[in-house]
């Protein structure tokens, strides 16, 4: 007992001892760099996130945190308003078949868009962005050593400058989203003579430390502290952007985040849930900005094959390739008590993948009915026959062997928070009451989505069934609806279609929505919703709305699910 | 005199309980293992949600209140108990099978083979142990094996018990090294006993004292391995509940309803504080010194 005391008190005059030297002592580096971040003026604000951005790249890692971080630096030919809008960046004016930007060849069914560029933006060297650095990024882009997959780049067959402000692509299809191709939240245009094409477009340097031609130039970036951005006097909108410095601070807790919005020593913590949303309400001092349209699709995706493998034809999952089961699992999640009891009413049911302007269809919704859900899984020769709550295969269609227990993990990852994470759990416990079981994991999401061969769960095919959001960015689904439903995107890496779906008459659905007819592209995709909700390959379930919490001291600020908050950043101002 | 065993029993036994600490923690440790065992007891269902019930402060129907989806928090810090202690108990055994055998070999041949093992100990004991927990617990995790389950109650066991066996090693070697040079021991190799049976027969249960110390003292450790390796999303998955999940899941409330983080944590605390001191108690009762002086006043 005697140790024990003395050990005590060594450790408690230990505290105190090092907290006399630390308040006693000179500064330490830590508190000069607090000292150095701290808003020197009203110009400044602080942006809190939760992790460093990976790079100003967001095709390296697409974290969101990179886009914040490009939409203060960099510009794209054109961007997307929170309304679905397409407005030029680079571009003096956004092409179109009305202006002669767009010319198409329908008997070849071919495009060419030829994109002429401000002559008045310059990077903060000033060197201008020319037509030289959107061919730069393209050749980097395609590099097929260092490049990198973006959305169409299988359509461009060529791009060639016309002169030192224009230049023109040439597509080998009919390819609508070409207005966002080189823009939008995920692409910059960088500068040739300041990147290294060597390094390549996904390690080079300038990804890090990155020449700007927007609102802001990085001044500092201390790794897991913050970074520093000062105005670019350079700006070609001068005398925007209206605040001088914008600090993005990594504060990783999101109870501290929202501490510190609180007592204002953060302005905008972005992508809050709609608890931190909750609690936000009624606050003077920090507003909360909602998009006008939601893109993040809360979503349960199936793993049509088996556990483990990626062919849905050759090894077809022992539960889930039996389309009545999905649908039973569809019948028995009540999304409306989920809505109400963890969403706060916040989220809006969805039941089909098109929901957001201007594609949306008339899918009847799929009804919440245990009764209807059990009896299709009893006709599926899925029965309870042991009476242990867990159904088990009886002459079921899958191929599952008899007495096949009815269990699967069902995984879902943290970052999104807690929300989520009682979904996860009320949806288990929905299922349970018709004789699913459900084995909660759950595993971040950089391993959940991760490619096949390092190990990513879904590309691997490595689970029964997963939930979480996802939508497509901008305004176009043609290119998200490929990459998550057509038979070549189920090969691991090349897609998104971590179901293995495969339905012939889909992918030819597909291919019809490459045109530039709108009518008919509308109804197309309502054509797919139609096979969708026939097929169920993943249930659908609610969208939850994109908010950011925001300093009432600003002016400006307008939430988007078409690209990050920091899209408007040089119309920004302070009270 | 050499005292019969079941003297040397009743003085180990007189001695602990002369340790005020180890008592309590003895009583408070078993009405923890008690509630636990009939946790089942409870009207409420630790798993199954409550949503009209969400989130309330404890009261007299719900004497912790309850959590995020309406279920009662004693219930399922009851039936979290049940997990943290099984994967403490399961994670020390694991120790003690991996432990106990290198230290025998070492201390009892010596030479090479001591050198190699000890080695491979003291690689063990450089590894920044909970890192390489997180590591190992993200790594089983991605392996679908037939037994160890993505975050099962084994995986975990497995997982802590495998980076804890160091000190089992070290003990129990210092152990054989003396009692090797015992006469006993000598006698029984005089009288031709194989290794094994003076390994397992003679020198392991004389040194088998300051094992049991140290296995209580890892229950502790494990239990907060536990805690910590839930607490980072890395251990048992919800709604399964353990102590270190609930305060995992209690982030987010902690300023609104603490309760939820206070009563797991407390429940934590506890075990750790009466572990330690029943662990405090037995190695003062198997000190040899003071057992003998003990047997020596009543002979």
């Amino acid at each position: 007992m005697f140790t024990r005391t003395r050990t005590l008190l060594f450790l408690a005059f230990m505290v105190i001892l090092s907290l006399a030297i630390v308040s006693c002592g000179p500064r330490s580096q830590s508190a000069g760099t607090e000292q150095s971040i701290t808003p020197d003026s009203t110009s400044s604000i602080t942006i809190v996130i939760p992790e460093d951005p990976p790079s100003f790249n967001p095709m390296v890692a697409d974290t969101g945190y990179d886009s914040l971080v490009m939409e203060l630096v960099l510009l794209g030919m054109a961007d997307i308003d929170p309304y679905g809008n397409v407005f030029p960046e680079l571009a003096a004016e956004l092409p179109t078949i009305e202006n002669g930007g767009v010319v198409v060849d329908e008997d070849a069914g071919t495009m060419s868009v030829t994109w002429t560029m401000r002559e008045d933006i310059q990077w903060s060297d000033g060197t201008p962005v020319t037509a030289d650095d959107a061919l730069f990024t393209w050749e980097a882009i395609t590099d097929p050593v260092n490049g990198s997959w973006i959305p169409g780049i299988d359509y461009v067959d060529s791009i060639e400058k016309l002169s030192q402000y224009s230049f023109v692509v040439n597509y080998n299809t009919l390819y609508p989203n070409y207005l966002t191709q080189l823009g939008g939240e995920q692409i910059a245009i960088w500068p040739a003579h300041y990147c290294d094409l060597e390094q390549g477009f996904i390690a080079w340097d300038c990804g890090r430390e990155p020449l700007s031609d927007g609102p802001f130039v990085l001044h500092d970036w201390l790794k897991g502290d913050h970074m520093t951005f000062h105005k670019n006097e350079k700006y070609y909108l001068a005398p925007k952007p209206n605040i001088d410095q914008v600090i993005v601070r990594i504060v990783p807790d999101d109870a501290v985040r929202k501490t510190m919005m609180l007592k204002g020593d953060a302005d905008i913590d972005m992508w809050i849930n709609t608890t931190v949303a909750k609690d936000l309400e009624g606050s003077d001092v920090v507003k909360v900005s909602m998009s006008p349209t939601d893109r993040w699709l809360m979503r349960i995706f199936f793993n049509l094959a088996q556990k483990g493998t990626v062919d849905s034809s050759a090894t077809p999952h022992p539960i889930l390739s039996d389309v009545n089961v999905r649908k039973a699992i569809r019948s028995a999640i009540d999304i409306d008590t989920i809505n109400s009891e963890i969403y706060f009413g916040l989220a809006t049911p969805v039941w089909s993948e098109f929901f957001r302007p201007p594609y949306q269809c008339n899918v009847p919704r799929p009804t919440y009915d245990l009764e209807a859900a059990k009896a299709l899984l009893e006709s599926s020769g899925w029965v309870d026959s042991d009476n242990d709550g867990v159904r088990e295969c009886r002459g079921c269609s899958t191929g599952a062997p008899e007495g096949y227990k009815m269990e699967m993990e069902f995984i879902t990852y943290p970052e999104f928070g807690e929300p989520l994470i009682l979904t996860q759990q009320l949806i288990a416990e929905m299922l349970s009451d018709i004789g699913v079981k459900a084995n909660i994991s759950v595993v971040e999401g950089s391993i959940l989505w991760d490619q096949a061969e390092n190990g990513g769960i879904e590309q691997s095919g490595n689970f029964d069934m997963d939930i979480w959001d996802d939508g497509y960015p901008g305004i176009d689904p043609t290119d998200y609806i490929w990459e998550m439903y057509s038979q070549e995107a189920l090969v691991p890496g090349f897609g998104n279609n971590v179901m293995r779906y495969n339905n012939p008459e889909v992918d030819a659905l597909i291919d019809e929505a490459y045109t530039l007819d709108e009518a008919s592209r509308k109804e197309t995709f309502c054509a797919i919703a139609e096979r969708l909700d026939e097929d169920v390959p993943m249930v659908y379930l609610f969208t939850t709305p994109n908010a950011e919490a925001y300093s009432a001291r600003i002016e400006g600020i307008q939430s988007s699910v078409n690209d990050m908050v920091t899209w408007n950043i040089a119309d920004w101002t302070l009270k | 005199m050499i005292p019969q065993p079941s003297e040397f029993s009743i003085a180990i036994w007189k001695r602990f309980t002369r340790h005020r600490g180890a008592i309590i923690g003895m009583v408070i440790i078993s009405l923890i293992i008690l509630l636990c065992i009939f946790a089942f007891l409870s009207p409420f269902n630790p798993e199954k949600s409550s949503l009209a019930e969400k989130l309330l402060p404890p009261s007299p129907a719900h004497l912790l209140g309850t959590d995020a989806l309406g279920r009662d928090l004693l219930t399922r810090i009851l039936y979290g108990g049940r997990i943290s202690l099984t994967v403490g108990g399961i994670a020390v055994a694991i120790s003690l099978l991996i432990g106990v055998p290198i230290g025998a070999l070492a201390g009892y041949y010596g030479g090479k083979i001591d050198s190699i093992l000890m080695r491979i100990t003291d690689a063990f004991l450089s590894l920044p142990s909970f890192l390489v927990l997180i590591l190992l617990a993200a790594i089983l995790r991605e392996v679908e094996l037939p037994i160890f389950q993505r975050n099962s109650v084994l995986t975990i066991s497995l997982v802590i018990g495998a980076l804890s066996w160091m000190t089992f090693a070290r003990l129990v070697r210092a152990a054989f090294l003396t009692l090797r040079e015992m006469d006993y021991v000598s006698a029984s190799r005089a009288l031709g006993a194989s290794d094994r049976r003076i390994m397992l027969g003679h020198i392991l249960p004389n040194g088998i004292g300051v094992v049991i110390v140290e296995a209580t003292l890892q229950l502790g450790y494990a239990i907060i391995q536990e805690a910590g390796l839930s607490f980072l999303n890395f251990g048992i998955q919800q709604p399964t509940p353990s102590w270190g999940n609930l305060i995992y899941a209690a982030q987010s409330h902690f300023t609104k309803y603490p309760w939820l983080a206070i009563f797991p944590g407390i429940a934590i605390f506890l075990t750790i504080v009466s572990v330690n001191y029943i662990g405090d108690g037995l190695r003062d009762a198997f000190d040899p010194y003071k057992v003998m002086e003990k047997v020596g006043e009543w002979t």
